[in-house]
C-alpha cells in the first residue's frame, strides 16, 4: 500500500472531523480507514475485497493495519487543515464519516466487530487473523 | 510454504530449550503486542522508538531461534502478528511450563485447568486508560461463567525502565481484584512484572511459582463463590 495515499486519506478523514467537531483520535481514524477499506456501503457490511490495498487484522481493539497505524504516526496532527484526495475516494470517505464519523474509536470497534458478527466477548478468538480470512 | 504451523511444532521446539535463559527471553518477547501501537499516544515518541527496537529483538530472539523446520511452515512477518502480538505464544509457553510443574492445563481461548474449573485470564495492558474496558471485558466474557478465574495482568520491561520501582506502580492494579470478584466471583489477580534479562522476582520461573501458590486456593472450593 501506498503510504503517501494512505497519510493523504487520513488527512482528510482527519480534516473533516475536525470540521465536525468529533475529532477523537488514532483508534476512531483506524476503524474509519477499515471502514473505507472493507465496508461495502450499499450491502451494509464488510466484504473482503478491500481499496486501499492494507492489510487488517483483528487485535484488541478490533481491526487494525500497521500500515494504517505508520502512515498515521507520521502526521502532525495538530497541522492537519483542509486536504484534497481523488473524487472517488472522496465520495466513500464522505459516506463512510456521514454514517460513522460521530463515534468515537472504541464504539467503532464494537460496530465494525458486529458488522463482522463478532461478538465481543469472542473476539479474542479472533485475534491476528486477517480480515480477509474472516470474512467473504 | 509447507504444511500448517501447530503448537505442537513450537512445543516440540521449546522443550529441547534446557538453557533457562532463552526460554525467559522467548517468553519475555512473546509477551509484547504490536498491535498496542495503535493506543499510544503520538507524544510517546521514545516509547515508539523502543518498541521499534523491540519488533527487531522479537525477530531476534524468537524468529531466529526457531529450527528450520518451523521456518518453512512460517512466514516471519505473519508469525509475529499472528502468535506473538495475539498472546497465544505466551500461553503455549506458559502453560507447557505450568503441564511440567503437574498442573493439568490446555491453552483453548485462555489457559483452562479443566480439572479445577479454573481459567487462567492473561492481560497485557500497556496503558491505564485501559484498564476500565479490559476490565468491564473480564465480567462480560465470564460471567456467565461456572468456573473460578485467575486473572493475570502481565508487563514486560521497556527499554531501561527500574524493574523494582515499575513492579510496585503496576501493583494499583490490584484495585480491580474485589471489583471482579463481587462481579465474579471465586478469582485471584496477578500483576507480575517481567525484566528483559533473566532478574531474581521477575522472571518466568518466579511468575509460574506464583501461578502455583495461587491455583491452590482457588482449588479448594469447588464451586462458585461469589461475596
Amino acid at each position: 500500500m501506498n503510504k503517501l495515499l494512505n497519510k493523504e486519506i487520513i488527512s482528510y478523514i482527519i480534516s473533516k472531523l475536525k470540521e465536525r467537531g468529533s475529532f477523537y483520535g488514532k483508534v476512531q481514524t483506524m476503524k474509519l480507514m477499515f471502514l473505507v477499506e472493507h465496508f461495502n456501503i450499499e450491502k451494509k457490511r464488510i466484504e473482503k475485497n478491500s481499496l486501499l490495498g492494507n492489510e487488517y487484522r483483528i487485535y484488541y481493539l478490533g481491526p487494525m493495519s500497521f500500515e494504517v497505524s505508520d502512515a498515521y504516526d507520521e502526521l502532525e496532527i495538530d497541522k492537519i487543515k483542509e486536504v484534497k484526495i481523488d473524487e472517488k475516494l472522496k465520495e466513500k470517505v464522505d459516506k463512510i464519516l456521514e454514517l460513522f464519523g460521530n463515534f468515537d474509536g472504541l464504539t467503532l470497534q464494537d460496530k465494525c466487530l458486529e458488522l463482522m458478527r463478532i461478538p465481543l466477548k469472542e473476539k479474542s478468538k479472533y485475534f491476528g487473523c486477517k480480515i480477509s480470512e474472516i470474512v467473504k | 510454504m509447507s504444511k500448517k504451523f501447530t503448537s505442537e511444532d513450537f512445543l516440540k521446539f521449546y522443550k529441547k530449550l534446557e538453557d533457562e535463559d532463552k526460554r525467559h527471553k522467548i517468553f519475555y518477547y512473546s509477551l509484547f503486542d504490536g498491535s498496542s501501537w495503535e493506543e499510544l499516544s503520538k507524544k510517546d515518541v521514545s516509547l515508539k522508538k523502543e518498541f521499534r527496537e523491540l519488533e527487531k529483538e522479537i525477530k531476534e530472539h524468537i524468529i531466529d531461534t526457531l529450527p528450520s523446520k518451523i521456518k518453512k511452515k512460517i512466514n516471519k512477518e505473519d508469525f509475529i502478528k499472528r502468535y506473538v502480538y495475539t498472546d497465544w505464544l505466551c500461553k503455549q509457553i506458559l502453560s507447557f511450563e505450568l503441564r511440567k510443574k503437574g498442573i493439568d492445563c490446555r491453552v483453548e481461548e485462555d489457559i483452562i485447568i479443566p480439572t479445577k474449573n479454573i481459567t487462567i485470564e492473561i492481560k497485557r495492558p500497556v496503558s491505564g486508560s485501559q484498564m476500565k474496558k479490559i476490565v468491564e471485558e473480564i465480567v462480560e466474557k465470564f460471567k456467565n461463567s461456572s468456573n473460578k478465574f485467575l486473572i493475570l495482568f502481565i508487563f514486560p520491561q521497556v527499554g531501561n525502565e527500574n524493574p523494582a520501582r515499575l513492579s510496585q506502580l503496576i501493583e494499583i492494579n490490584y484495585i480491580v481484584e474485589d471489583y471482579l470478584k463481587v462481579k465474579l466471583g471465586k478469582l485471584k489477580v496477578i500483576c507480575q512484572y517481567i525484566t528483559k534479562e533473566y532478574k531474581e522476582g521477575y522472571n518466568l520461573d518466579y511468575l509460574l511459582e506464583r501461578l502455583k501458590k495461587d491455583i491452590k486456593p482457588l482449588e479448594e472450593n469447588n464451586f462458585r463463590w461469589k461475596e
